[in-house]
């Protein structure tokens, strides 16, 4: 797959990622005015917004970490590799990208089984608002699986960027790129 | 000595789950003559409540002391909510006396499925309320005050029955809602009310006495099946003398609690008409003795010996 | 542990990125310790650091400081210091302190600080003919600032871990951070006859009051924050919602900057900006349960007593190991991993709980501006486009300066006690 068709198919994907963060950004913000609103001003609670409001976190978290690495917000030392000629500083980030890719597998692999197996249990927030809202026919709420699946999706996602840079990297060995030049076509792409 | 059995439990090393633990750990080393040892972690060392239940699930810890509330939402083991009816236990005595019998090692055994090893209890303290402001001494005057509670099912419905207006808010923040008024009233136990230092931030006590709030001692299965059957049974055996002797500790420690807490200022009110919450809450009972057989056995239990 | 130490070093140096260093490091102690089981424990302890109600304080602190930012706010308030403090030798350098100062006040984390002051001042200070690496230093050091004055990330999450007064908190840190401003300010004021830094242009008289209008809303900001908190109307947690709100309000209402778009690029960069704080928290808790199953904070907490049993040296040895910890990690992974030790030791010190949270959370901010790893470092590097050595060397005498408030702090009780006692804490 050429370079071109494979941002094409990422641009929809990374426009819905966009919007439901910033829906959840905005969601966390509503419910936590909500409740001071409710409590201060009506003596009432929300009993499972503290719950949801984490969950949301949790979410946000893993959701946005792929995007926030591509926006250079993952911290890491670049002194090295800046030092360094064309070939050995492609090399080196190409090893980085490879260690940091196992731990994301590792973390899939092991996230998922953990979700699995701690997951069973069914979310009590969403069985108070299903309560709330249908009363005694409620139907069974979701299990905390939904929550701690988030990790092994945040890292999978992860994951596929960090295949695309070794890619990049890999490739750019031989055609005479620069590990820069890598840079600031990643830089572009985000731009548009 | 051929097994070690790390145990954690997320109260401090103050807490009385600290001194059940240890009273444990004394009678296991006793009763299998050295050959398991058991190690007692407080202060979270090896996670919240929940993190221990996962824990113990997915195999990374082999024991915990974990508040029985908990169960039920973290595993789904909905037979624990029979341990938190309102006002059917009469006493410490009687709870301890179902525990040990055999009803308690049945429910008990409903955690197998979940490969949990349930051997025993220990108890934090029967739950009553703290309040900042006028002194709670009629069941009217719960009415519309913001109080902080754990927020499952079981107890929305109870709190809910009673006419408070339940707030949902992480523990950590209760010490400093309290303080400054962004909340009325906690529903807590005593031993709490002292190692939090909360009567610095509310000073008026009801010995409403809601429910009790036991901890459940839990191996995990893998290392309950590492365990000799001489030593299963040594085990189990511990676990029930502990549960006994951890409940007269409890029932001991209120006293010295209510103590404690009239020496920092703190106003002990009763409620005068008691039997007013009771009848809100009845309610709440016939509904979950409907949802689990289990705790239908309980409630018949409970009522037997009163 | 020292494999531990050493992979987590090497790891980072190569440019692994410092949360996956802390990761890495966790599984490569595993595999060579034969403990491969406690594997599956990971997701959880990483799900588990992030799951905390109060570390919603992180993603609305950074929300707010956005939102200020797209609405113009940080040159507001630079302009208006520069109509306050401006005229002097070095003016410029002055300007930069005390726009920290004030902005302090409506930012909750060093980070949103040193960007948003950084790519005002950096450049100006650039073209006035300052050194860019001394500029970016100045920028570094007062973003530290930041976390000292409410609304304050790093002592609302102290204040819930270690149960301490999050209002007393706040009050506590504020003559501190007034403390290190003024001497902030002595050093600029030094270094500019050293340097002969030029004395900027006054700002014209008919844009003063408005620019009073507009930046005294921002600056009331922290009065609204403990205000609530102590009348009992929010949590400190809920306070940082409360915060993102009114700069929602401030920029949308009263100065008519911020359209949709620009809203909904703030939650985004919101967004990416928490992804990258908790992916360290979280890596951290993996490190966390390592260290807790090699028992090391009590083994710190012996040896430190083993040295002495005396408090003040305690302190300083606590002190010690704090900044040690700041070199390499983020000031959340840093108080994650201290916590065990802080537990420890803090009964031995005879000091008060407030006092104490202060000194720690500023020790833990000089590791925000120290070389390896420095956040803030990084940010005013990249902004001043200046290498971080460079970087790195300007800053070594106001780590100097922040290093002698902290002495202060732990040693005069008075500097974090007056205000609180004060307000009748
Ligand atoms: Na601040
Ligand atoms: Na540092």
């Amino acid at each position: 797959m050429s370079a071109m068709t494979f941002s094409s198919l990422q641009r929809p994907f990374r426009r819905a990622l966009r919007g439901l963060l910033v829906t959840i950004v905005g969601a966390l913000l509503v419910i936590m005015i909500v409740q001071i609103v409710l409590r201060y001003g009506f003596s009432a609670s929300l009993l499972w917004a503290e719950e949801v409001c984490r969950y949301l976190l949790i979410w946000l978290a893993f959701l946005a970490v792929p995007l926030a690495f591509e926006r250079g917000e993952v911290a890491s030392l670049t002194f090295l590799s800046v030092r360094m000629a064309r070939v050995p500083a492609l090399v080196l980030a190409s090893v980085t990208a490879l260690l940091s890719l196992i731990l994301c597998l590792l973390l899939v692999y092991y996230g998922w089984r953990f979700a699995d197996m701690a997951g069973r249990a069914t979310i009590p927030a969403i069985r108070f608002i299903l309560e709330d809202l249908f009363g005694a026919n409620a139907p069974e709420a979701p299990g905390t699986f939904w929550v701690y699946v988030a990790l092994p999706v945040g890292m999978g996602l992860l994951a596929l960027r960090l295949i695309g840079d070794l890619v990049l990297c890999l490739r750019a060995i031989s055609s005479g790129d620069t590990l820069g030049d890598i840079l600031m076509r990643t830089e572009t792409e985000l731009a548009e | 000595q051929e097994v070690t059995i790390k145990m954690g439990h997320a109260a401090s090393s103050k807490h009385i789950f600290q001194t059940g633990l240890e009273m444990f750990a004394a009678k296991v080393a006793e009763k299998t003559n050295g050959n398991v040892a058991v190690e007692v972690y407080g202060d979270r060392q090896l996670g919240d409540d929940k993190q221990l239940l996962e824990g113990l699930q997915i195999g990374l810890i082999n024991g915990a002391l974990v508040s029985a509330p908990t169960l039920p939402l973290v595993l789904g083991a909905s037979g624990f909510d029979a341990l938190q009816m309102p006002f059917v236990v009469s006493s410490y005595g009687q709870l301890s006396e179902v525990l040990t019998s055999d009803l308690g090692d049945e429910l008990l055994a409903t955690l197998d499925d979940k490969s949990i090893k349930g051997v025993g209890f220990v108890e934090a303290g029967q739950r009553h309320f703290l309040s900042a402001g006028d002194p709670v001494t009629e069941t009217a005057k719960f009415a519309g005050l913001k109080t902080r509670i754990v927020p499952i099912p079981l107890h929305k419905a109870i709190w809910e029955a009673i006419g408070v207006n339940p707030v949902g808010m992480a523990y950590g923040e209760v010490y400093s809602a309290l303080e400054t008024g962004t909340i009325d009233a906690v529903e807590i136990n005593l031993s709490s009310i002292q190692s939090e230092s909360l009567y610095d931030a509310a000073d008026q006590v009801t010995l409403t006495g809601q429910y009790f709030w036991p901890g459940v001692i839990m191996l995990s299965g893998a290392t309950w099946d590492s365990l000799s059957d001489a030593d299963k049974a040594a085990v189990a055996e511990a676990g029930r003398e502990t549960t006994t002797e951890a409940y007269a500790l409890a029932a001991e420690q209120e006293a010295d609690t209510i103590a404690f807490l009239k020496d920092q200022g703190v106003t002990i009110n009763e409620l005068s008409d008691l039997d007013v919450m009771q009848a809100r809450t009845a309610s709440v009972v016939d509904d979950w003795v409907e949802k689990d057989p289990m705790v239908a056995r309980f409630v018949d239990a409970f009522r037997a010996g009163n | 542990m020292t494999l531990y130490l050493v992979a987590f070093v090497v790891f980072m140096i190569v440019g692994v990125p410092i949360a996956f260093s802390l990761g890495l490091a966790s599984v490569a102690y595993l595999l060579i310790n034969d403990q491969w089981q406690l594997m599956i424990g990971f997701p959880q302890k990483m799900i588990a650091g992030i799951d905390s109600f109060v570390l919603l304080t992180i993603p609305f602190f950074i929300l707010a400081g956005n939102l200020m930012n797209s609405a113009n706010l940080t040159r507001q308030i630079v302009r208006f210091a520069q109509m306050l403090v401006g005229r002097v030798k070095g003016g410029l350098a002055v300007v930069n302190v005390v726009s920290s100062m004030m902005f302090s006040g409506v930012s909750g984390a060093a980070t949103a600080e040193a960007s948003a002051i950084g790519s005002v001042m950096i450049p100006a200070m650039a073209k006035d003919g300052y050194r860019p690496e001394y500029a970016a230093a100045l920028t570094a050091t007062g973003s530290i600032l930041g976390p000292l004055v409410p609304p304050s990330l790093s002592l609302i999450l102290y204040g819930v871990l270690t149960g301490t007064s999050i209002s007393d908190l706040f009050l506590a840190g504020i003559v501190p951070a007034f403390l290190l401003c003024g001497l902030l300010i002595l050093y600029a004021l030094w270094r500019a006859r050293v340097e002969d830094h030029p004395i900027p242009a006054p700002i014209p008289k008919n844009e003063r009051v408005g620019l009073a209008v507009k930046a005294l809303p921002a600056l009331f900001l922290p009065v609204i924050i403990v205000g609530g908190i102590r009348s009992g109307v929010f949590t400190p947690t809920e306070a940082a919602a409360v915060a993102a709100l009114y700069a929602l309000l401030i920029g949308g209402v009263l100065y008519r900057t911020l359209s949709g778009s620009k809203i909904a690029q703030a939650f985004y960069d919101t967004a990416t900006m928490t992804a990258g704080v908790m992916l360290i928290v979280a890596m951290a808790s993996m490190t966390a349960f390592i260290l807790g199953i090699e028992n090391i904070p009590r083994a710190i907490a012996l040896g430190m007593r083993s040295i002495s049993e005396q408090p003040w040296i305690l302190i300083l040895l606590l002190n010690m190991v704090l900044l040690v910890l700041g070199l390499f990690l983020e000031p959340l992974a840093a108080l994650v991993l201290a916590m065990p030790i802080l537990n420890e030791v803090f009964p031995l010190l005879e000091i008060n709980a407030v006092q104490f949270g202060v000194m720690v959370v500023l020790n833990l901010m000089i590791g925000m501006i120290t070389p390896p790893v420095g956040l803030c470092l990084f940010i005013v590097a990249a902004i001043g486009k200046q290498p971080l050595e460079k970087v790195a060397r300007a800053i070594l005498p106001m780590i100097g300066i922040c290093l002698i408030v902290l002495g202060l702090i732990a040693f005069v009780p008075f500097l974090t006690l007056s205000l609180p006692a004060f307000f009748g804490g």
